[in-house]
């Protein structure tokens, strides 16, 4: 399956790294997270509704709407945080394999530190022949359950650092300006006729939906964090082939 | 849409919680506050509901020093050309236009007027004011504004479109000074050449914005006034205030429990551009109710309205007093039959005003400081005054006590006494004559 792609691209300041990235993947979120399903019946079913909540930010001069699910929100923030902190320690540390910026400084003096990536894939779990399973999972594809990703979300953050004052509340407003527009781009993208999964039957409704919360039914999606480039931790085709000819014959 | 845009921009934390349980019948399924106050002006504006193709809501800065600056415009416009046969009506529809739904709500936070002033609302700077039409035409949001199409589905119907212009440049040109001054001039009709008034003939002007502020910066919480939804004509009111000046409708009335249970209706009018203090001021209760029973000018609109019980050849004084009387004299005035439910329901609302007003003869007189606005506070004062020495006047005055009773064995004696002095009277008249002829 062909996934609808999105790339979006965001300057920030160090500590602004996890509000911008919480502001823009609960806008995504927002949009394809639907109330909870009641079905009654094979096919047919009720939707509950969905609440927002408004979110202050504190290093960015910005107020971004967000569903007001507890759980939903626990589940990002996990993400998030860990990402915000494999930022802050591949930014100070001097050893760690980074990218640098690919843009120019934001301000007169900030300093360059990295440029990290993080995505948010949806997906659909659809039923494959048992020997492509089979050779699936042979030939080191552990992707069982996102082979039918359907639209993809990569921001890409090129993280600066700003000692005085002045610049940092310069860039409260000019990073606030810049996911307005993100934003807005994205909710351009939402409202156009493109292809969503079809709403499934109750048996099928963890294929497509995540049904973990009880509050909302977002369609299932997946964060994917790089933080810092991981060529190094990729074991080679021979490696990974012996271990899983390993693995098979232990079972 | 209108009550997320609105409500984005009240300057309130929202908060509402997701609900599971399909019994919610949420509209879109998302659960969204409804103001009364809204949803009356949205159908005073809008000729036909739902509107035939276009609806466009702007938001307009409006400063301590009464300068109007207009900063976004929504339009939402209907293209029936462009209509898609194919579409499946039931489901995919309404999961797109809630999709839309949920784009205004993300894309209402994230324009420059909402982070630069929606927050910081104050009645010593600026608050934020609306206005909804349904034509498409816009003002000029200055040299850089930037345009967004956020949507463009087909449907059935035709391609449902959501524009969003917002101004970048946040200051006031001498050109668009003129302009507005031009537009809240009412002998002059036409604005500017470069705001497009010959399209938009049926939007309101900039005067007649509302202004959307629910509190003060002293924390002063606006009242709501579900009378102003329920049986307010704006449409009427703001054709009339086109020749009065602008006019202000404050707070918002909500149907959402939590103010329904806390709050109270109030307004305030004005003649002349009003300082924000004035807009934001009061929490009488039945304020608007109170208010529009005295002005002049309400009792002119629509027959459909509260105003128009009161006949309009009465004077103020003598509106007044029916109010305190109870109104008894408004219904005998009333030929119509078939407004004779809405009079008695009227007559309700009027008898609890004026009950209210009997509780307490000092917030009796703050009444009349709140209800009237500037040009026409000292017309209020007056009333007030008036009805103030009404109510603590003596029952019976001196000057109007009649002669006692003559008894009937007086009369003979009053009368002797009247031939007696008949005589001294035409001897009286008859030296005058004398004297004059004299003089000739």
């Amino acid at each position: 399956m062909n996934a609808r792609q999105h790339e979006l691209r965001l300057t920030v300041e160090l500590r602004q790294v996890y509000e911008a990235v919480q502001s823009i993947i609960h806008a995504v979120l927002f949009h394809r997270t639907l109330a909870k399903f009641a079905y009654q019946g094979e096919k047919n079913f009720s939707l509950g509704s969905i609440g927002i909540k408004e979110v202050e930010c504190d290093h960015i001069d910005l107020t971004y709407a967000r569903l007001n699910s507890p759980e939903l929100s626990m589940c990002v923030d996990e993400d998030v945080r860990q990402f915000t902190h494999e930022v802050e320690e591949a930014s100070y540390s001097g050893s760690a394999p980074r990218r640098t910026p690919s843009v120019g400084s934001p301000t007169d003096s900030a300093v360059p530190l990295l440029r990290a990536q993080i995505g948010l894939d949806f997906y659909q779990k659809t039923r494959r022949p048992s020997t492509a399973f089979g050779l699936g999972m042979f030939f080191g594809s552990n992707q069982d359950d996102t082979n039918g990703m359907w639209e993809q979300w990569k921001l890409i953050l090129d993280v600066f650092r700003v000692d005085s004052f002045d610049e940092l509340q310069k860039m409260k407003h000019s990073v606030a300006d810049s996911i307005g527009d993100i934003v807005l781009n994205v909710c351009e993208q939402f409202n156009q006729p493109v292809y969503t999964p079809t709403m499934p039957s109750a048996s099928e409704v963890s294929n497509v939906f995540d049904t973990r919360f009880s509050d909302c039914q977002p369609y299932l999606f997946k964060i994917t964090r790089q933080a810092v480039p991981n060529i190094t931790l990729r074991p080679n085709f021979t490696q990974v082939n012996f271990q899983r000819l390993k693995d098979v014959l232990q079972i | 849409m209108v009550q997320q845009l609105v409500q984005a921009r009240l300057g309130d934390h929202i908060e509402q919680p997701c609900v599971a349980s399909p019994e919610s019948h949420d509209w879109f399924n998302m659960k969204i506050d409804e103001l009364g106050e809204v949803s009356a002006l949205l159908k005073s504006s809008v000729r036909h509901l739902p509107p035939a193709g276009k609806l466009t809501v702007e938001f307009v800065l409006y400063t301590a020093s009464g300068q109007f600056l207009p900063l976004e415009t929504w339009s939402l416009t209907v293209d029936d050309q462009k209509a898609d046969t194919n579409m499946n009506m039931s489901s995919d529809l309404y999961h797109q236009l809630s999709t839309l739904l949920r784009s205004v709500t993300c894309a209402a936070r994230m324009t420059p007027m909402h982070r630069l002033y929606v927050k910081k609302q104050n009645i010593d700077s600026f608050i934020i004011m609306y206005r909804i039409y349904d034509c498409t035409g816009i003002s000029d949001l200055g040299e850089e504004s930037k345009h967004r199409r956020l949507a463009e589905l087909p449907t059935q119907y035709g391609t449902v479109c959501l524009d969003l212009t917002y101004r970048t440049k946040m200051h006031f040109d001498f050109d668009e000074k003129q302009a507005e001054s031009e537009e809240d001039d009412p002998d002059k009709t036409l604005e500017s050449d470069e705001t497009p008034t010959p399209s938009i003939p049926n939007r309101p002007s900039l005067s007649n914005c509302i202004p959307l502020t629910a509190e003060t910066a002293k924390g002063e919480k606006i009242v709501t006034t579900p009378m102003s939804a329920t049986t307010c004509n704006f449409q009427a009111a703001s054709e009339e205030s086109k020749k009065t000046g602008p006019k202000f409708i404050l707070g918002q009335s909500t149907s959402s429990e939590e103010s329904r249970n806390s709050e109270q209706p109030n307004s305030v009018e004005d003649d002349d551009k009003p300082p924000i203090a004035l807009l934001k001021k009061n929490s009488f209760p039945f304020l608007s109710l109170l208010q529009s029973s005295y002005a002049p000018k309400e009792k002119k609109n629509s027959e459909a309205s509260l105003c128009s019980r009161i006949p309009e050849t009465l004077s103020e004084n003598d509106i007044t007093n029916k109010n305190l009387e109870g109104n008894e004299e408004s219904v005998k005035n009333d030929e119509n039959a078939d407004k004779e439910k809405e009079k008695e329901e009227d007559d309700k609302n009027m008898e609890g005003s004026s009950n209210e007003m009997m509780v307490s003869e000092e917030s009796f007189v703050d009444l009349d400081i709140c209800a009237f606005g500037t040009k026409a506070s000292r017309t209020g004062n007056e009333l007030g005054e008036l009805i103030k020495q009404l109510k603590i006047a003596p029952e019976i005055l001196t000057n109007c006590v009649f002669p006692p009773v003559i008894a009937g064995g007086q009369i003979e004696q009053e009368l002797q006494k009247l031939t007696a002095q008949k005589s001294e009277i035409s001897d009286f008249i008859q030296k005058i004559n004398s004297i004059v002829d004299h003089d000739d």
